[in-house]
């Protein structure tokens, strides 16, 4: 060890000497006040350590929430109007539209689910703090008078709305479920089940809103929404990609298959197949009868969002631009189009003929739904995370800071019905 | 282009992919990842480090000659170039303890960042790592990524146990720098009592990061320091630390164990008893400066012994030696002095 150390010493010495000895010596220099120099630096590199710290910690904002606006009955949307917060709005989708109602009417106090008792000091909560709690699970309506929300701390609500749209709901029960949820629950007979993200699948009384059962099924994070199939729970997980089907009875695994990358967007349920797309690239899928895998096709990017299916064909889009037509039957690809600079998480819409994509960034972009070719380009001023959805034949895109706009499918003409809070 | 552009293309993003790929290496553990990643930067960093402990080592060693051109130079510029010149002989360089440390700032504050993007606070930001990743299907397959490293969640703030470790470690190393300066000649009354309040502060500071920041960074840190022990441990030795010096001395009686005592060298053993004879009639503080000076002086001798480093201890006490005839004939001095 003497020796090794003596042999690294003298040829790092030979190395460097030459050049400390030509920069290191200014005549004038103070040198011998080192200790006083080592302090000032560190103090200033601490400075400014901190100042980078807590300046950077402002870009790692809170979760915003990418709930879609869903349809609520009566011609009416219900859409995240601020995160954490729901609005009913009119469905005829006039200019600045007033809600009905907000819910709740006041931000919710949650406690911190990003960890430390600092993080406040960082841009996040700091358990003490009034913060937002957003939805990225869709709010689950029951045609009648039922609402089931869950916010991503985990927090979940049976509201009704026995009033209709005059009044703001009712909350009938709250369940604090401890994890963050950013999967969409399911109803299954007289239970909900909800997926976490730390691989818990939870089956909670509708009546009572006491947790029934929570079963760890062995995989990760799940952020895909629960989908029911034949009496059946269908989960994916965002970890390994593993795809299972689970007793909602005894929360058995049934069947399960590895798709050989984590699926973060929803899966498209059509008859007894199932689309999905993997962090790795590729688009799968199964066939429920016996859970094997029909077909594979490798996209360019991850297929973090949800697809869209018309008639024998179903349309993909990466986070690299990647927008594939693929032939639902044998997974073929009837077209791809490269959008170059662009990222797709939300899930397209197709209207008519013509398939309408959000960028990330806010650019909007038609294509003809049988070609590929580009018929339009838009663009809102702002992220675009929530899935695209259609209401009345019109295409409505709500932003990341809760601003609604409705698309004119033929045009890309863009129209703001509702600007948030 | 912007300083914002230049850091994300230049550092944040290049460090991304290779935390990701290293990730992807580790068989998807990022903890690994992080570990790995220490152990190549502290690598890559070898060459300052190893400047750097040396510049501490001879630093150490010319501290009786700098004492002696202090005392021996009144005019201040003189006694700057003679300190130049003592540098320059020695190879000393003062700055060269900045290299490592300056370098390391940067990749501390961007692994920060890293952590926060690659490890996905919020589901939008695990969208966003999309556009930081180079095209390449293995990078890009590796996504998400763990969180989970033995007790730790790598992505979340403020694990207590992980900043008590990072504490200790940093408090040793601290421990260990400081005690050869402690002992350094020349050194100040207050110069020692900065040197102690260092020694607490800079790990207390670093423990309030690692509480407020995420777990990767103070595992980061953590592991990076103990690498620093043991690097200033093999290539520059614990100088006068000594383990058993952890536990105090009225612990060690309670609990039925024999007191510390540094071990003394000959010639510390000889100024001691030249401080005895001189603490007989020392009536004032400079006195009782002196003293406590020469007792820094007798931890450094002991230090030397205990390495067993024969040639540098000959030249030491060498040095020693003529530090302790110069300080005797002072004491001598100021005796004759007050009689």
């Amino acid at each position: 060890m003497i020796q090794f150390r003596k042999a690294v010493t003298v040829q790092v010495d030979r190395r460097m000497s030459s050049c400390w000895n030509r920069s290191v010596y200014p005549e004038k220099s103070v040198f011998h006040v080192k200790h006083t120099l080592l302090r000032i630096s560190a103090s200033l590199a601490t400075l400014f350590f901190v100042i980078l710290v807590t300046g950077c910690g402002a870009q790692f904002a809170s979760p915003e929430g990418w709930a879609p606006p869903v349809e609520y009955g009566n011609r009416t949307i219900l859409l995240q109007g601020e995160g954490g917060r729901l609005a009913l709005i009119d469905g005829r989708m006039k200019s600045s539209e007033e809600p009905f109602w907000w819910y709740p009417e006041r931000v919710a106090e949650v406690s911190d689910s990003g960890g430390g008792f600092l993080s406040g000091l960082f841009g996040g909560s700091s358990g003490d703090d009034w913060s937002s709690d957003p939805f990225y699970a869709r709010p689950l309506v029951v045609p009648g008078d039922v609402l089931y929300v869950v916010s991503t701390s985990g927090i979940l609500r049976k509201l009704s709305s026995l009033n209709g749209i005059t009044e703001s709901p009712s909350e009938v029960w709250a369940l604090e479920i401890g994890e963050v949820v950013i999967s969409t629950p399911a109803l299954l007979g007289s239970s909900i089940f909800v997926g976490t993200d730390e691989g818990s699948l939870l089956k909670i009384s509708d009546a009572t809103g006491q947790i029934e059962a929570k079963w760890d099924i062995g995989v990760g994070r799940i952020w895909s929404s629960l989908q029911i199939y034949n009496d059946d729970l269908l989960v994916v997980d965002i970890g390994e990609g593993t795809f299972m089907r689970i007793s909602g009875k005894s929360g058995e695994i049934i069947d399960s298959v590895n798709l050989g990358g984590g699926v973060p967007g929803d899966g498209l349920l059509v008859g007894d197949s199932m689309y999905f797309g993997t962090f790795g690239g590729q688009v799968h899928r199964v066939n429920l009868k016996d859970f094997s895998i029909d077909w594979s096709v490798s996209g360019n990017g991850w297929f973090a969002g949800p697809f869209v299916s018309k008639g024998a064909k179903v349309y993909a889009a990466t986070t690299r631009g990647s927008v594939l037509c693929l032939d639902s039957s044998t997974g073929s690809i009837v077209w791809s189009k490269n959008i170059p600079e662009s990222n797709f998480r939300s899930r397209p819409a197709i209207v008519g003929n013509d398939l309408v994509l959000a960028d990330r960034e806010g650019a909007l972009l038609g294509l003809d739904a049988d070609t590929g070719s580009v018929r339009w380009t838009s663009r809102v001023d702002d992220e675009v995370y929530a899935d695209l959805f259609i209401h009345e034949g019109q295409i409505l895109l709500l932003s990341k800071s809760h601003a609604l706009f409705v698309i004119d499918a033929n045009s890309g003409a863009i129209r703001t019905v509702f600007t948030g809070e | 282009m912007p300083i914002g552009a230049i850091w994300q293309t230049f550092l944040e993003t290049p460090l991304i992919n290779v935390m990701v790929g290293l990730t992807n290496l580790a068989f998807g553990d990022y903890g690994i990842a992080l570990l790995l990643f220490t152990f190549i930067s502290r690598a890559l960093l070898f060459p300052l480090t190893i400047r750097m402990l040396n510049s501490m080592k001879n630093l150490q060693e010319i501290q009786p000659r700098m004492q002696e051109i202090q005392k021996q130079y009144s005019d201040p510029k003189r006694r700057q170039e003679e300190t130049m010149k003592l540098y320059r002989e020695a190879g000393v360089n003062p700055l060269g303890c900045l290299g490592p440390q300056l370098i390391q700032l940067p990749i501390f504050i961007a692994l920060y960042q890293v952590i926060r993007i690659t490890l996905g606070s919020t589901p939008e930001s695990i969208i966003k790592l999309s556009d930081r990743l180079y095209d390449v299907a293995w990078l890009q397959a590796a996504i998400p990524l763990s969180r989970d490293f033995l007790w730790l969640d790598l992505g979340a703030d403020g694990d207590l146990f992980l900043a008590i470790i990072v504490f200790c470690a940093m408090w040793l190393q601290q421990r260990i720098s400081s005690s050869r300066n402690l002992s350094a000649r020349g050194q100040q009354q207050n110069q020692q009592q900065m040197q102690t309040m260092m020694q607490w502060m800079f790990p207390l500071m670093f423990t309030w990061f690692v509480l407020a920041t995420p777990a990767g960074l103070g595992l980061y840190w953590g592991s990076s320091t103990i690498i620093g022990i043991v690097l200033q441990w093999i290539f520059v030795g614990p100088g006068d630390f000594r383990w058993g010096s952890l536990i105090p001395n009225f612990v060690r009686s309670r609990i039925g164990m024999p007191d510390f005592v540094p071990p003394l060298g000959t010639a510390d053993t000889d100024k001691r008893k030249s401080n005895a004879e001189s603490s007989d009639d020392r009536s004032g503080l400079a006195d009782e400066a002196e003293l406590e000076l020469n007792d820094g002086e007798a931890e450094i001798g002991s230090a030397e012994t205990g390495d067993g480093k024969r040639k540098k201890r000959r030249r030491g006490s060498g040095n020693r030696a003529q530090g302790t005839g110069s300080q005797s004939g002072a004491s001598k001095r100021r005796r004759r002095k007050r009689r």
